[in-house]
């Protein structure tokens, strides 16, 4: 956007000049310098160097945000100023912080020298490129947040069906199948895992993984689903009252 | 030399000062107007108001500016033509923005911003700098009221040509003359001009002195107003507000992006809500009865390891 913005006054500039060759007679060619100084003003003020007020050529930038072109600034910090001062707001000018400003078109390796001065400019100073941007790490894209989303996360997610679908086969696959043992540690885990179960819950964690990994494939149904869950109500039901009866 | 320089492109000077003649061109003001002379671009007139609610008021001053010939490195000078009893007539006066003081010049500052200055300068006090005067109030009144009738006579057929054209615009500007009773300005005027030449080389010494000790004075009050006008009228202060308006946009558009991430994981709970209501219902219950067998096991492992082997056989 910029780019073209700063692109665009560039045909101005060249009428402005024609206009300047044009023009014989002593005001004729300040009025139509003034209508194209005009428009392109409008166009391109935001670009224009606070030292010659035109657009500016080899642009730099200082740490207080002014815009000059390289060529007047120099002059004002080595021929004229008396300090190392900015021309619009007085604070200090370091040329080793000057920020030069790269747009479209080639880069002029060749400075013009100022002929009213008599003072040959350098080029003016490079830019300070900081170092590349950290890439993305994949193998963070899929945080295990709790058990229940690791085992839904675990198989390639091609779809939200499947992953629900993945989810509650987990859930019908844990609790009858697994241990008595086993699926007391989730419970645990919900508020709040011991010291003590962590390799437990772990090793139950693999072997549930595998078996849910392979549940899909035996024709999934939500009937099943609901029988798998009758079933493990009775059967915590029967070691309820199994328990009472020792006890 | 210098009318051939008028058509120099090359020389920066000339470039810089045809781009403020078309900025004056294109943003008039209605407080003072000024036109470089068509032979010499290097020699502008100009013509004030007098600042309001000030005893100068209502008045139009007119004056000449030379600007140096590598402007704007360099400051211009400024002569008053219009008796104003502020400022001497055709003598070059001492100001922060003028070239008696070149090391307080800023190249950003321009015609425009020095017009200003030396609109805001009309009511200080002259602290005996070289060039002003010390009227009384009354009488700098009368001068403006003056000022009005007739622009001043001064120099080449073209260039009184050029002060009458912008005479009249600026008393289409002006406001009405404030009402106040003439006290006789011609003869005092006559007085003080005469009594100044005579004592000239004393005055000069005099002024010199002082003009130390004004130096201090006018910088110290000089940067206000110069740097307010200088930041108003500066393109890089534009270019500052667009910067800091491009980076609004910005932020929203990050912000944007958790909005999306955040909006896109709200649909997944809220399928996952109706479909399984039922299974959620039982798996909590089967979770309650759980946690009692939990309890019933710890009674069970205290009573011995054998039991709990074949219960959970």
């Amino acid at each position: 956007m910029s780019g073209g913005n700063a692109w665009s006054p560039l045909p101005s500039h060249g009428f402005e000049s024609d206009s300047g060759g044009m023009g014989s007679r002593a005001g004729e060619p300040v009025a139509r310098t003034n209508s194209g100084g005009g428009s392109s003003s409008k166009d391109s003020g935001s670009f224009e160097c606070n030292i010659c007020l035109d657009l500016a050529q080899d642009p730099v930038v200082t740490l207080c945000g002014h815009l000059f072109c390289w060529p007047c600034l120099y002059e004002w910090l080595h021929v004229h100023a008396h300090s190392q001062e900015c021309p619009v707001c007085k604070a200090v000018v370091e040329e080793g912080k000057l920020v030069p400003l790269y747009g479209r078109g080639g880069n002029s390796t060749s400075p013009r020298a100022r002929s009213v001065a008599g003072v040959e400019i350098p080029s003016r100073p490079t830019g300070q490129r900081p170092s590349t941007a950290p890439q993305p790490d994949h193998s963070n894209h899929y945080p295990p947040q709790n058990p229940w989303f690791m085992g839904a996360g675990a198989p390639p997610v091609a779809g939200g069906r499947w992953g629900n679908y993945t989810f509650s086969a987990a859930i019908g696959g844990l609790f009858p199948l697994l241990s008595f043992q086993v699926h007391g540690f989730p419970q645990v885990s919900a508020y709040g895992p011991a010291a003590g179960f962590p390799y437990g819950y772990g090793h139950s964690f693999h072997g549930w993984h595998g078996h849910g990994y392979g549940f899909p494939r035996q024709a999934p149904q939500g009937q099943q689903v609901d029988a798998y869950l009758k079933v493990l109500l009775l059967v915590v039901g029967v070691l309820v009252i199994a328990s009472l009866i020792a006890f | 030399m210098e009318t051939m320089a008028k058509y120099n492109r090359s020389n920066p000077a000339v470039k810089r000062i045809l781009q403020e003649v078309k900025e004056m061109q294109s943003n008039p003001s209605p407080d003072f107007m000024a036109l470089p002379l068509e032979e010499d671009i290097f020699e502008w007139q100009f013509a004030i108001l007098g600042p309001r609610d000030s005893e100068f008021e209502g008045g139009i001053y007119h004056g000449r500016i030379q600007l140096p010939s590598d402007y704007p490195f360099k400051p211009p000078s400024f002569m008053l033509l219009t008796p104003s009893g502020r400022f001497e007539i055709q003598k070059k006066i001492c100001l922060s923005i003028s070239n008696y003081h070149p090391e307080h010049w800023q190249p950003s500052w321009s015609v425009r911003t020095a017009l200003v200055a030396l609109i805001a300068f009309m009511p200080t006090n002259p602290g005996g700098a070289l060039g002003s005067l010390d009227y009384k109030k009354e009488d700098r009144r009368a001068l403006g009221i003056k000022s009005r009738e007739a622009p001043p006579k001064f120099g080449s057929p073209e260039r009184q040509k050029l002060i009458d054209e912008i005479h009249e615009q600026m008393l289409s500007k002006a406001p009405p003359v404030p009402q106040t009773l003439p006290n006789v300005p011609n003869e005092e005027s006559n007085e003080l001009p005469a009594s100044d030449p005579s004592g000239e080389h004393a005055d000069k010494v005099d002024e010199g002195d002082n003009t130390s000790g004004s130096v201090s004075d006018s910088s110290s009050g000089l940067p206000v107003p110069e740097s307010e006008s200088g930041v108003t009228e500066n393109t890089g202060e534009t270019s500052a507000v667009e910067v800091a308006n491009h980076h609004v946009p910005e932020a929203s558009h990050r912000e944007n992006i958790p909005r999306v991430s955040s909006s896109h994981q709200n649909p997944a709970v809220a399928i996952q809500k109706p479909n399984h209501d039922r299974l959620l219902t039982l798996a909590a219950f089967g979770l309650t009865l759980a946690i009692m067998a939990l309890v019933i096991k710890k009674f069970l492992k205290i009573n011995g390891l054998g039991g709990f082997i074949e219960g959970k056989f």
